[in-house]
């Protein structure tokens, strides 16, 4: 590593501060007693936590939440893996216009999808249902899935598969022997990180909701423009801590490295 | 009656694994790196590729394994067209230029996994792996990582690996190249012996014009995606048909000359001076008066001689000995000759008065024994780096 300016060094560390302050006050202000959201808390108390975790609504969305989340990371990651393997092995010359197409969402403000979103699922007659959602969130996750899984299967030997298609495997077969285990990494860094996105999103969401169905932060949003209560910060420092162990696990099983590799070739 | 069954039996084990390449060739793009090839390869047989690199040498076997399609021609394996029929559904197996070992999985399991694709009983399947392991020379690393293996190591994983599922065709890329000399031997005569005892069908590639002349029952030479010469490797030696082959195969002497007269025989003028030939010293070209063209003598056609020398029917030329190496049965001099360099090997015991080094000699070849070759086009010559 190169050695950095002092003051590069400084404005760095004011950055690596400054950055997570908000979750500390909203975690601080979780274990007030009062009735108010206030930072530093006049006095502790867990009776936000407790409320939290017996209003049906709070689990309601949590589980909602979770579950989307999980349905999103598997159908995404599936679907990025199958488009860049048989890319990569049968049509490498159209993977440039793919990744611009699985790319673009990143271009577009996430109200204008929301906007968007709204009047396709309208037209397929399934807002306010789960489907929507995840339609929504495979959209706005797909870039961050494909991109692990991209150059982890780009870095595998190609003669792999052939080698085990002469010795008599199918192309699935192979896939499941040879070429999945290798990029296991990668494909666990893409259900990892379109998990925390599609667990975390707000914009597009909020639009798909309906009387049925709500997901934990676009709750967290209608509450709040009621009732500013505590309780808020209790569930959100719930979803952080849920958020940072989904990472430190990111971390732990695939390391965090895949984000800083170059996609293109 | 039986023993006509049981004959008729042999005869089909016999017959399975017969290649037929008929007009192949390929093109990526505008670049033809395949063309016309044409090689009938019997069942049994131990056909070696050899070329420069580049050549086309793995492509030809890629298109043998159905990886990739001709852009022309036909590929029949035991009469049967293999247009469209998938890598599967082929009777090869491969070990490929860059082994494509399966990096998760052990060696016993890079062994194990196509005798696992076909369903093979557990005790069969871990006796065969072991003995295939043993075969190799890598008994008792059966456990051992892919990334824990040396070169070497990998290289005889990758043989043992295609060698357990007794393909009646069997294709090597290089499969020796990373192996130190003693292995190597040891592999060859191993790999000579397995292919002889299974008549299983080899399609070896290799950069190593010996180990291929001592391998093969076949060699075929190829040069820039087209096959120069086909036959057994004396015959390669004996007659080749071009001047490329003549240098790919085996040591050779080139005098730089020009034809002088074409009839009846050849007039040839050298810088080592001039002399006539017999118009079948001329291979692959028709000359005529004013050709460059280039003498081509193997080292041990050439005799050394004291300066007084004369013998009939032998052409002499006047050399320079520059030096002597005796290796063990035989001895290498190196000659001036005009302005060429030259190599002659004789046996040791043979050269019973041997020259000083600086001293002036003659050197004498039967004018039989010489070739005449048209030079190399600019692209072969770059083959063995040189400049036409
Ligand atoms: N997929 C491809 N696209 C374009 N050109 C290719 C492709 N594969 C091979 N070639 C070209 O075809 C030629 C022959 O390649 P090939 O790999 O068959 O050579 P080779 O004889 O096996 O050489 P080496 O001894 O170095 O392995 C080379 O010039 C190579 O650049
Ligand atoms: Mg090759």
């Amino acid at each position: 590593m190169r050695t950095m300016s002092p003051l590069s060094r400084t404005l760095g560390i004011v950055f690596l501060l400054a950055l997570p302050l908000p979750i500390f006050i909203v975690f601080g202000a979780s274990f007030n007693g009062s009735a108010y959201i206030q930072f530093p808390p006049e006095s502790y108390s867990l009776r936000w936590y407790i409320e939290a975790f017996t209003d049906p609504r709070w689990a309601r969305a949590v589980g909602t939440s979770l579950w989307i989340a999980a349905v999103t990371s598997v159908v995404v990651t599936t679907i990025s893996f199958l488009a860049a393997y048989f890319t990569l092995r049968y049509a490498p010359k159209i993977n440039t216009l793919l990744e611009l197409a699985i790319f673009s969402p990143l271009f577009f403000p996430h109200a204008c999808m929301g906007v968007a979103a709204v009047a396709l699922m309208a037209k397929l007659g399934i807002v306010g249902t789960p489907g929507a959602i995840i339609l929504a969130h495979i959209i706005v996750t797909v870039p961050f899935s494909y991109r692990p899984v991209h150059v982890a299967l780009r870095s595998v030997d190609p003669d792999l598969i052939r080698a085990a298609e002469v010795m008599g495997a199918s192309e699935l077969r192979a896939l499941k022997d040879i070429i999945l285990p290798i990029c296991r990494s990668g494909i666990l860094t893409s259900l990892l990180f379109t998990g925390i996105i599609s667990f975390d999103e707000v914009t597009v969401t909020m639009f798909l909701i309906g009387p049925e169905i709500t997901t934990l932060p676009v709750q967290i949003f209608t509450f709040i423009q009621d009732d500013a209560s505590p309780v808020l910060a209790a569930i959100s420092t719930i979803s952080v801590i849920i958020t940072f162990l989904a990472i430190v696990l990111l971390e732990r099983v695939a390391g965090l490295t895949f984000f800083v590799q170059r996609s293109g070739s | 009656m039986t023993t006509t069954l049981n004959q008729s039996v042999s005869d089909v084990q016999n017959v399975t694994g017969s290649i037929d390449i008929a007009s192949v060739s390929k093109s990526y793009g505008d670049t033809e790196v395949l063309s016309n090839v044409n090689l009938n390869i019997p069942a049994g047989n131990f056909l070696t590729l050899l070329g420069p690199s580049g050549c086309g040498k793995t492509t030809l076997l890629r298109l043998i394994a159905g990886f990739i399609e001709p852009s022309k021609g036909k590929i029949a394996i035991d009469g049967r067209d293999m247009n469209g029929v998938p890598t599967q559904k082929r009777p090869i197996g491969m070990v490929f230029q860059n082994l494509a070992l399966f990096p998760h999985f052990s060696v016993a399991e890079n062994v194990a996994y196509g005798l696992k694709l076909r369903k093979t009983p557990a005790a069969e399947m871990q006796q065969r792996v072991d003995r295939f392991i043993d075969l190799v020379g890598l008994s008792g690393m059966g456990d051992r990582r892919i990334a824990q293996l040396s070169g070497g190591q990998k290289q005889r994983v990758a043989l043992a690996r295609s060698l357990v599922l007794e393909p009646s065709i069997l294709l090597l890329d290089e499969p020796l190249s990373a192996l130190d000399m003693q292995l190597r031997k040891q592999l060859q005569i191993a790999l000579k012996d397995i292919q002889q005892k299974l008549k299983t069908t080899f399609v070896f590639v290799t950069h190593d014009q010996e180990e291929a002349t001592m391998i093969s029952d076949t060699v075929v030479v190829m040069s820039n995606g087209h096959v120069q010469q086909v036959g057994a490797p004396q015959d390669i030696y004996a007659s080749p048909e071009t001047l490329f082959v003549s240098k790919f195969i085996g040591e050779l002497n080139e005098i730089p000359a020009r034809v002088t007269d074409t009839g009846p025989h050849l007039s040839i003028d050298t810088a080592a001076g001039q002399f006539t030939l017999p118009a079948s010293a001329a291979r692959g070209f028709a000359p005529r008066t004013g050709d460059a063209a280039v003498i081509c003598l193997r080292p041990e056609q050439l005799k050394v001689l004291p300066t007084g020398a004369n013998v009939a029917g032998q052409t002499m030329l006047d050399a320079r000995v520059v030096s002597r190496l005796v290796i063990g049965p035989l001895t290498r001099v190196s000659l001036r000759v005009g302005e060429t360099d030259m190599i002659a090997v004789m046996m040791t015991d043979a050269d019973t008065a041997p020259l000083p080094s600086g001293s002036a000699c003659k050197v004498s070849f039967n004018p039989d024994h010489a070739r005449l070759f048209a030079p190399l086009s600019d692209d072969m010559a770059s083959a063995f780096g040189e400049h036409a």
